[in-house]
């Protein structure tokens, strides 16, 4: 899956108010538009010293809420920190929302941020963990049926936390596989 | 009615300016703000006596001041902005001082419109990274609270569609024990903005308080909105600070864990004092220190 880079320290080092949320938002919305299909943009924050849940939730939040409720279908959006605290705000705004939103912190650690049920929590680490996975893989390693866990992946799915991919079976009709958006160390 | 007597306090501060200002009401338009005892004043003090002074001036009144008997607090008082704020609409017993220079223990800034925010956020954050360097996440909590405290004035402190002038200001003390930040206005107060939400209609100011910084309330019923001034009070309590905020006839005080509404004098519009301890901003030398 290809990533796009859009950096939201174009817009500020330390940032913002409503509006300048607002002006960010048509941005990145239009970088997601422009996305190929299976196509992810990662709002990244090096360069950002301070980043306002306002400007967050106008910036980040809002093209989030769009996606999950079904826009740009095949398009994601996650967000990359240098530092976990920079976020904190941009996490309130997501569970005030009752959304969530993958971050990569250092490049190293993948966290979701907002409000994520805790089943689908430790269902989508798994996947990032293992890099793709599906509902047999998910039931097996987290000791749930299949079917629990091919809701899990349908449910992340329509968070826009993992890409789906429909794959023929050997023995006829499709097996679902969840593709994390991220590949961390 | 009798008039309050005359109080002349030592410091003007956020608990001595609650004790000041039912004097200074009684006389309104033209109160008699004796500071000649004064020996210290913090950003709250300050700015209400700033938004007193317009309030006066708008009434066709002004202040009358007794300015203090010590030249260092009376030119650190000239060097803070006060009477440069009320713009001739005030009287002295004593000649003001000349040539003095901005108090350089002070950073204050006015807000008309939203685009006023981002300049004083840079500054306020340039000043704070080149003061505190190993202060990254203190400096991030406090210039993340001016934003959010700042943009809204313009966007909550006038009613819509009306031109009335809120006077949004904020003043930065480094003080040297705390950080103090104060953003006040002379708006339409948190229950009149909360109060435009019918869900919230007929709202006290103690409830408005309650309502928006523990529960997190917003006049606007869209996703996402609300919620700031929580954030920004959770925020202050995790990093041992402490939170005031006066709207109206209603104060909130969070200290420690503990938070209390109680009624104050009335005074139009919300005026909120955050303190943060220094050592907060001061973590990272005190560490290599250490």
């Amino acid at each position: 899956m290809k990533t796009r880079t859009i950096l939201l320290a174009q817009f500020g080092t330390r940032v913002g108010t409503r509006s300048e949320g607002r002006a960010a938002q048509r941005k990145v919305w239009s970088e997601l538009s422009s996305l190929p299909a299976e196509g992810i943009l990662a709002a990244d924050l090096a360069g950002v010293e301070v980043l306002s849940g306002s400007f967050a939730d106008e910036a980040v939040v809002e093209p989030v809420a769009r996606l999950v409720a079904g826009e740009l279908p095949g398009r994601y959006l996650i967000a990359r920190a240098p530092q976990e605290d920079l976020l904190e705000d941009l996490a309130a705004k997501l569970s005030l929302r009752k959304i969530a939103l993958l971050a990569v912190v250092d490049g190293k650690a993948c966290l979701p941020l907002g409000r994520l049920p805790p089943y689908l929590d430790e269902s989508l680490r798994w996947i990032v963990a293992h890099g793709e996975a599906t509902s047999g893989d998910l039931a097996q390693a987290l000791g749930v049926s299949p079917r629990a866990a091919a809701t899990r992946i349908a449910q992340l799915g329509a968070l826009r936390l993992v890409h789906i991919v429909a794959r023929p079976r050997s023995v006829g009709g499709v097996e679902h596989h969840a593709r994390s958006l991220v590949s961390v160390d | 009615m009798t008039p309050a007597p005359l109080y002349a306090p030592r410091r003007l501060d956020v608990t001595t300016a609650e004790r000041a200002l039912p004097t200074w009401e009684a006389w309104f338009p033209r109160p008699l703000v004796d500071l000649s005892r004064l020996t210290r004043f913090d950003p709250f003090g300050l700015l209400l006596l700033v938004l007193l002074g317009q309030r006066c001036r708008e009434a066709g009144g002004r202040l009358r001041v007794l300015l203090p008997e010590s030249a260092r607090t009376r030119d650190r008082l000239v060097g803070s902005g006060l009477f440069r704020y009320l713009e001739g609409a005030y009287w002295t017993d004593k000649p003001l001082p000349d040539g003095i220079t901005a108090e350089p223990g002070f950073t204050t800034a006015r807000v008309r419109e939203e685009g006023d925010v981002r300049p004083i956020v840079d500054g306020i954050g340039e000043r704070l990274e080149a003061r505190f360097p190993f202060g990254e996440k203190a400096n991030r909590l406090l210039v993340g609270a001016v934003i959010e405290l700042l943009q809204n004035i313009p966007h909550h402190a006038a009613l819509p569609g009306t031109e009335g002038d809120p006077f949004g200001l904020a003043c930065l003390e480094e003080d040297r024990d705390y950080l103090h930040l104060a953003i006040v206005d002379k708006g339409i107060g948190l229950a009149a903005s909360l109060g435009l939400n019918p869900r919230f209609r007929g709202i006290t100011a103690g409830q408005a308080l309650e309502a928006t910084l523990v529960g997190g309330a917003s006049r606007f019923d869209l996703p996402g909105r609300g919620g700031a001034l929580r954030r920004i009070r959770e925020a202050v309590v995790a990093s041992a600070g402490r939170f005031y905020v006066r709207s109206a006839g209603g104060a909130f005080l969070q200290e420690d864990v503990d938070w209390s509404v109680g009624e104050v004098v009335s005074f139009p519009g919300v005026q909120i004092s955050i303190r943060l301890p220094r050592t907060l901003f001061e973590r990272g030398t005190e560490a290599d220190d250490g």
